[in-house]
């Protein structure tokens, strides 16, 4: 088993070629790891609701083709050159979106307090998912996934 | 779901989050005596996710899955929005 996704060109992925489309088995171009960022090597995938939403199209702006997937549990492969908070092989997931919403900065400010991150997930790659460095209150208005910490068991 | 309010306990919190159709009807009376509230929650908070990874950890608690390979997303798919899933639907990368 290779150990790394940098010596293989292609990824399988599941992917959306238009809106109300059908998922289709697809080989896609390995991802490059870009400098905040992180490359996974997707182990699991949960299938939710709310990727309905993205395979019929009834997001605003959506563009096809995409990879659906919004659950996604496995091992960092790849980090960029800016990411301190990441290490190749750790285990890690991400999710939805996860601020509250509301006015003004107090809902920001609440979920920074408390290590929520906001993105909006732009095309969540199955099996290989690009993700931001999270951490910072820049995040917290881009559209970066979130990312979580496995516990050691 | 206003039925199972009953059964708060005092300063007991019914938490909302699943996202069903219709409004949650509930009378003032239900609240008042024993404290009791309301509270809506969106899951998948990376804070969030820890702490149940960690509760996991810690209890013994494990997830129960129909899993599916990947290359039968489109079923799977089919298996979620049938309403018929038993357990959470998920794509394994084998």
């Amino acid at each position: 088993m290779r150990s790394s996704l940098k010596e293989e060109n292609t990824v399988k992925a599941i992917q959306i070629s238009k809106a109300g489309g059908a998922l289709e088995l697809v080989e896609r171009e390995t991802p490059a790891v870009r400098r905040d960022w992180v490359r996974i090597k997707v182990q699991a995938c949960g299938v939710c609701h709310s990727d309905m939403l993205m395979k019929e199209g009834y997001w605003p702006g959506l563009q096809y083709p995409r990879v659906p997937g919004l659950e996604v549990a496995g091992m960092i492969d790849e980090v960029g050159d800016n990411v301190t908070a990441w290490k190749k092989g750790q285990r890690i997931g991400v999710g939805y979106r996860t601020v509250p919403i509301g006015r003004g900065n107090n809902a920001k400010d609440l979920a920074l307090k408390r290590g929520e991150q906001a993105y909006v997930n732009s095309e969540a790659a199955n099996p290989v998912e690009e993700l931001k460095r999270i951490g910072g209150a820049k995040v917290i208005l881009s559209t970066a996934p979130a990312a979580k910490r496995w516990p050691r068991s | 779901m206003a039925t199972v309010l009953n059964g708060l306990g005092v300063h007991g919190k019914f938490m909302v989050i699943g996202a069903a159709d219709g409004p949650l009807e509930v009378s003032p009376g239900q609240f008042i005596t024993g404290k009791r509230s309301v509270q809506g929650w969106v899951a998948g908070a990376s804070i969030d996710s820890e702490d149940a990874l960690r509760f996991s950890a810690i209890s013994g608690v494990r997830p129960m899955m129909e899993k599916y390979p990947l290359a039968r997303a489109a079923e799977a798919y089919e298996r979620m929005m049938s309403g018929h899933a038993n357990f959470r639907v998920v794509l394994t990368m084998e």
